[in-house]
């Protein structure tokens, strides 16, 4: 274990921040050292072992890890919530633009800041951003103190957001479990 | 009055000015009438006209006299022109080598023309099963029945060629525009779409088809027809078995030179499997990725749509939330998170609220306690009851607030005497679930308004209430700023 990449790896976590496969950096998409200094042989297992005897489970979802308080609350997070309503609503918001959903996840393409606010702007949205207790300044403001900050999201070179690993993992399970439901509705027809 | 040209050299223009007759086509599709390919004369004399304006004048002339519908009807090119409804026809075989020439144009065969196909053998192979016909050569019928089966099978193998030339010129052209596009131009998105979603319709429709027709151990399902007012099951057997079968029928009757032949057209039709594989095998990127793009969009429809209707659920009118509880189903994707948040505020917030919360009196209450608990001596108090256990951390908290809130108003003379007593008073008037066991606390919160004075150390006084009692002995609170004998001269 690194000493100082572990304080690092505290500092992120701790602030409720996603830490990715990937990392943008001057201009390039490269390795991220505390996903890495996470991943190697060991180490793993004993950074599990030391949050959970400080009571939290290091948990990894898709090329990311996050953490979680150990007895927390059962219910989803308030931060969790928000994080699911700004995916829906940015996915939600490309096909009505009548773009293509890759957007979002691709690191050379992205949605740019205009199109965000010309989401923010549709009535239907904002009632799905006020169930979510957000929506108070604009879509772009909570895009950034909700993605952003917790690195669920990036903007890219152009200027555009872009899914970070995390983030792609949850928005590809939202579908997965869409798709899954779909399937039984079918089956019981 | 037009000069008459030959045949020969208004293919030959034709030909070479193939570029107005695509554009005709074109016009024709743009219409709705590309399956019939009739053209209309006015857009043919506007398209030729512009052509022969490139050129000069002689040239331009002598253009329109060769390709002029006059010229082609006399040389037996058109299927048909209409003058009244101002339509022509151009004959088959001129509108295939036109497409041949530019194999975007090439038609495909869509699942309906295979059929006919199967028709065809079908009845091809009706034709060699007849027990009255002699296999005799010579026999106008047995020579009337070998041509049909040649022109059948080379039609086969020519329209499959045909089809599979179609299917990998739209093939390559949808693909590169996928290709080309980029991802984060949301004006070639829908481009991009267009061409995924017929990237699906002729995998579908056309390729599959193919390929269905082409596999020889597969069936193919024909209509069923009325035989006798009921319906007649009919056979299963693929179109490649049956060409199979009609060579057998020329094997069992010892004609090996016409069963050579059919086998080469056989084995010629069947090369065309493995191109119309490599068509399927090239489009399966794109199909994979046209239907997860389709099944991304659905999603996110639906997810969008459910999230909205549970919102709409809390629009009750008088409802000023609108939140969606966070134990609310729509919110199980996001459940993975589980309780992501930021634990250092989460942290801090406990310490911190009270200032949040703007309770400054409770804060220099806490603050004069903390300093009055260092001081005070043990024992100050006999027999009293124990502040309230705090079994719930959370409660006391909330308790505290209370107690600080009901005595904001109490009246100090009325502690100059007995500081418990008439704070007891106070508290029953102001807290209707008020117990015996709130007034310690609430003295303490008491003491951020002046200093405790003992009235008497011999004197022990009782307070019974709610079934609980409390001894102790009296005291007195001088108010802040007060001493004791000021304090006692200013109530005499």
């Amino acid at each position: 274990m690194d000493k100082q990449l572990s304080r690092k790896i505290y500092q992120e976590l701790i602030n409720g921040k996603m830490i990715n496969k990937y990392v943008q950096r001057d201009g390039t998409r490269s390795e991220n050292r505390l996903y890495t200094e996470l991943m190697l042989t060991d180490n793993l297992t004993r950074y599990r072992e030391l949050y959970s005897a400080i009571s939290y489970e290091l948990k990894t979802f898709g090329d990311a890890f996050f953490l979680n308080e150990v007895d927390g609350d059962d219910a989803i997070s308030e931060v969790a919530m928000k994080i699911q309503a700004l995916i829906i609503v940015m996915a939600r918001g490309i096909t009505m633009l009548r773009g293509r959903t890759e957007a979002l996840m691709e690191d050379a393409a992205g949605l740019p800041r205009e199109q965000i606010e010309q989401i923010g702007e549709d009535d239907e949205v904002q009632q799905v951003l006020r169930a979510a207790s957000l929506g108070r300044v604009s879509l772009l403001n909570d895009v950034e103190t909700v993605l952003v900050v917790r690195q669920v999201a990036y903007w890219n070179t152009r200027d555009r957001l872009v899914l970070t690993d995390g983030g792609v993992a949850l928005y590809e399970h939202m579908n997965a479990l869409e798709e899954v439901d779909h399937w039984e509705v079918r089956e019981e027809a | 009055m037009v000069n008459p040209v030959n045949t020969e050299q208004t293919l030959i223009a034709i030909l070479g000015n193939k570029q107005t007759f695509f554009r005709l086509m074109d016009l024709a599709s743009e219409s709705g009438t590309g399956h019939a390919m009739e053209f209309t004369i006015s857009a043919y004399d506007r398209v030729l006209a512009d052509e022969a304006d490139r050129l000069s004048a002689v040239e331009g002339r002598r253009l329109i006299e060769t390709l002029s519908l006059e010229n082609l009807q006399r040389n037996g090119l058109l299927n048909y022109l209409d003058q009244k409804l101002g339509r022509f026809r151009l004959k088959g075989f001129v509108l295939s080598m036109l497409r041949h020439l530019d194999r975007k144009r090439l038609r495909e065969l869509s699942l309906a023309d295979l059929n006919q196909l199967v028709i065809q053998l079908d009845e091809c192979y009706n034709l060699v099963s007849d027990y009255r016909l002699a296999w005799i050569p010579g026999d106008p019928a047995y020579s009337e029945m070998v041509q049909a089966v040649y022109d059948t099978f080379q039609h086969v193998a020519s329209s499959l060629g045909d089809n599979i030339t179609a299917l990998r010129g739209k093939a390559d052209t949808l693909s590169s525009v996928v290709d080309s596009a980029d991802t984060a131009n949301f004006a070639q998105a829908e481009q991009v779409r267009r061409a995924l979603d017929s990237i699906l319709q002729i995998h579908e429709r056309h390729v599959t088809p193919t390929l269905q027709f082409l596999n020889e151990h597969g069936g193919w399902a024909r209509s069923k027809i009325l035989v006798g007012g009921e319906l007649a099951e009919q056979t299963r057997e693929g179109p490649m078995g049956r060409v199979r079968d009609i060579i057998q029928r020329f094997d069992q009757h010892g004609k090996d030179e016409h069963v050579s032949a059919l086998q080469r057209i056989h084995f010629h039709i069947l090369s065309y499997a493995q191109e119309a594989h490599e068509i399927a095998t090239s489009m399966e990127i794109y199909i994979r990725f046209a239907r997860q793009e389709r099944q991304r969009y659905d999603c996110a429809e639906k997810m969008f749509n459910r999230l909205l209707a549970a919102a709409q659920e809390k629009h009750t009118g008088s409802q000023r939330d609108f939140r969606v509880p966070r134990t609310h189903a729509v919110w199980s994707a996001g459940r993975v998170l589980g309780n992501l948040k930021v634990f250092v505020r989460a942290q801090s917030a406990n310490l911190n609220w009270p200032n949040e919360e703007g309770l400054s009196e409770f804060s220099e209450a806490l603050r004069v306690h903390a300093v009055s608990e260092a001081l005070r001596p043990d024992g100050r108090f006999t027999e009293v009851v124990t502040p309230a256990r705090d079994t719930n951390g959370r409660e006391r908290p909330l308790r505290i607030r209370r107690l600080a809130k009901a005595i904001k108003d109490f009246d100090l003379s009325n502690a100059q005497d007995d500081v418990f007593l008439g704070l007891h008073r106070h508290l029953i008037d102001r807290l209707d679930d008020y117990r015996l066991d709130m007034l310690i606390d609430s003295v303490e919160l008491l003491k951020a308004k002046g200093r405790m004075e003992v009235v008497s150390y011999t004197r022990v006084d009782k307070i019974d209430y709610g079934g609980k009692r409390l001894r102790y002995r009296p005291w007195r609170l001088v108010p802040v700023g007060l001493s004791a004998k000021q304090n006692i001269s200013r109530n005499a």
